[in-house]
């Protein structure tokens, strides 16, 4: 048999009803973990059985809704949960071996949820290279079409250079040619 | 009825060769492989930072206008990140261990000045390059000129 | 029926290597009930994923236990080449495999010897170390490194290993062969070795199933979730794979099972030897994973089961790694072996799941 790893969401209130009918299928509990999310923190529930690693999320939990705790399912999840509570500042109901936020000894509450400088100033950072690259590509529209406009205001001189008298002309564009050769010229020296 | 099932071993070990060296006296070899400490070739280094911006312990500090590179070995894991980084190859990871130092800090590494001689040919190496490209380009004209009276 | 006592046990304990608290609710000599207690050394090193790019983290990632550093780093960079995409060479998956077999050796022998010394068997407890000194010493030659090996790399292997040095590690562990033997005669014949161990700390297949245990500690217990046996990467390669199960579920199963896993892992390393491939060990691994790319993998480390998740942002940057430890999953596993057991066998209970807690807080 293949083996598979699955990723689906699940709503808050089937948690309980999902751990209990993977416990009587005969599934095993991996982990839980935490995600810090822009709209809360997202919770990974994995379960796994023979061939399958089953990942449930639960998307978007605050800090005001409560958790049904699925310990009396699955024991083995109860370092998981505390430290969900104590890192994340999830709301836990009903855990059977509860440590009440003194799970982890940490100075500061919730420290996963707090964003490092680094982390913030990153994410700034590639707010505003988003907003340099819309930018950009707004100017790049407007050049392309600048550049249509160019080759237009050319195609009009060959135009004026015919009209012109053929002396004159031919002066013209001796010295267009040599100022696109000068240019050349500075090119290739840089 | 098992008891003593280590004897032969036990026994063996009374008339074998101790498996440990008298540490300061003796020394195990090292294996050519072995990550000891990372030497840096400041000749050849250029200074361009790649192995500061590579570093995962933040052990490797490089100034360019104080044409220096330092390294913290306390901070240093001899993960080799940087000597694999390293644009000029001149980091290498050498296996010998440091000796122990009596205070922690950084070594500073200064690139040496260059002598007249090197600076001499280093310029030669540039005007050779600038009139290489001058003859190219002339060559590349001519061939235009050819095409255009053709 | 006399009062209840609560004894505390840990985190500083002579038998334990690293700090776990228990409280131990004694009835007489009989321990009733043990509440585990974590969190002293949590270092929060998943967090560092805010400020170490993905390829400077895999240097992290080994550090989270220094017995299973070679796993962790590989579990780690397997997870991130499944989020990006990358193919891994065939020669360095099988490097890889030789490598991790060859550190579960390390592992189990160290793991041995520590069993042998917290019941006061010294001798044992020094062939089993002297033992491991070699493998040490392959790991210096081949890696440069004795512990923290430093030698994966997200897309390949750091170094190749030319037939020279895979000999050499042949050599060597054929060199070992037989008197590892003669310890595993001492370990699961020796009448003193048995007289601790048989019958303690008893755990059922049911509550090995229910307990969602892993590694060894399952295995015991008859409860077969070796990954190993999944086939993935080196693995699929192999030619025959049996897990090793014991029925017992005791503390003996449980060094039985680990005694036997060296020698397996032996002929897994001699067989990867043979089969090697030649070719490239490293793929250069360009760009970062998308956002809200997201990976999970499981390998199986000498401790058992390891879980890993990765969640890109689009940038070099992973917005969430998670690590689950095998420790962290089996804590409850010892709580309740450690129900019903006489005081004086508590050490022996909680070293039998090979406790790995800086592994569990990271």
């Amino acid at each position: 048999m293949e083996y598979t790893k699955t990723f689906q969401d699940l709503q808050l209130d089937n948690l309980v009803s999902t751990a209990e009918r993977l416990k009587r299928e005969g599934w095993r509990c991996v982990q839980l973990f935490c995600t810090n999310t822009e709209n809360g923190v997202d919770m990974t529930y994995t379960f796994a059985n023979e061939y399958t690693l089953a990942n449930y999320q639960v998307r978007g939990v605050t800090k005001d809704d409560v958790v049904p705790s699925i310990q009396d399912q699955f024991l083995g999840i109860f370092p998981f949960e505390n430290e969900s509570a104590d890192l994340f500042g999830i709301h836990i109901d009903g855990m059977v071996l509860d440590f009440a936020g003194q799970f982890y000894a940490i100075a500061e509450k919730d420290p996963m949820t707090v964003l490092t400088p680094e982390a913030k100033e990153r994410q700034e950072k590639e707010a505003k290279k988003a907003a340099a690259a819309a930018a950009k590509a707004a100017k790049d529209a407007e050049a392309a079409k600048g550049a249509d406009e160019g080759e237009k205001s050319e195609a009009d001189l060959e135009a004026k250079l015919a009209a012109m008298d053929p002396e004159k002309a031919a002066k013209v564009r001796a010295a267009m040619e040599a100022k696109k050769k000068k240019e050349a010229e500075k090119g290739g020296d840089a | 009825m098992g008891s003593f099932k280590l004897g032969t071993m036990t026994i063996k070990s009374i008339f074998s060769k101790p498996e440990t060296v008298l540490y300061p006296v003796m020394e195990k070899t090292a294996p050519d492989g072995l990550k000891g400490h990372i030497a840096n070739d400041m000749k050849v280094c250029i200074l361009c930072g790649i192995c500061e911006r590579t570093c995962p312990a933040g052990a490797l500090r490089v100034d360019k206008a104080e044409n220096l590179w330092a390294i913290d070995s306390f901070a240093c894991v001899q993960c080799g990140a940087c000597t694999r980084a390293c644009p000029k190859d001149c980091l290498t990871m050498e296996p010998t261990y440091k000796k122990p130092a009596a205070s922690m800090g950084e070594d500073v590494f200064y690139k040496p000045e260059e002598t007249e001689e090197e600076r001499a040919a280093k310029e030669a190496e540039k005007a050779a390059k600038i009139e290489a490209a001058k003859k190219a380009k002339e060559a590349k004209d001519a061939a235009k000129a050819e095409e255009t009276s053709d | 029926m006399g009062q209840h006592t609560v004894i505390p046990f840990g985190p500083q304990h002579p038998v334990l290597p690293e700090p776990l608290h228990l409280d131990l609710v004694v009835d007489d000599e009989v321990v009733v009930e043990a509440i585990p207690q974590i969190g002293f050394v949590h270092r929060g090193l998943e967090r560092l994923t805010q400020t170490r790019d993905y390829n400077q983290f895999i240097y992290i990632a080994e550090r989270i236990c220094g017995i299973c550093a070679f796993g962790h780093s590989l579990g780690y960079a397997e997870t991130i080449e499944e989020l990006m995409g990358v193919e891994v060479p065939k020669r360095a998956e099988y490097l890889r495999v030789i490598l991790h077999e060859l550190s579960r050796v390390h592992s189990h022998l160290l793991w041995l010897g520590l069993a042998a010394d917290a019941f006061g068997y010294e001798s044992l407890f020094m062939h089993c170390w002297r033992l491991r000194e070699r493998i040490l010493d392959v790991f210096e030659a081949t890696t440069g490194g004795r512990v923290i090996l430093s030698a994966v790399l997200v897309g390949g292997m750091v170094r190749d290993q030319d037939s020279s040095i895979l000999q050499m590690m042949r050599d060597t562990l054929e060199g070992i062969k037989d008197e590892y033997a003669q310890l595993c005669k001492a370990f699961l014949e020796d009448s003193s070795v048995k007289n601790r161990l048989v019958g303690v700390g008893t755990i059922s297949t049911e509550d090995a199933l229910n307990y969602s245990m892993v590694g060894p500690f399952a295995r015991a217990s008859n409860v077969n979730n070796d990954v190993r046996c999944l086939g993935r990467g080196g693995y699929a390669d192999l030619s025959d794979f049996q897990p090793i199960l014991e029925t017992g579920g005791d503390c003996f199963a449980r060094a039985k099972v680990r005694a036997l896993e060296v020698l397996q892992s032996i002929d897994i390393i001699n067989e990867m030897i043979d089969k090697i491939p030649d070719g490239p060990v490293f793929e250069e691994v360009k760009g970062a994973p998308a956002a809200g790319a997201q990976a999970c993998n499981t390998l199986e480390q000498p401790r058992g089961e390891c879980y890993y998740y990765a969640l890109g942002n689009g940038t070099k940057y992973l917005e969430r790694m998670r690590m689950r430890t095998p420790t962290s999953v089996n804590l409850a596993g010892m709580a309740t072996a450690l129900k019903g057991c006489d005081l004086a066998d508590v050490n022996m209970i909680v070293l039998t799941i090979d406790p790995c807690i800086s592994c569990t807080e990271r």
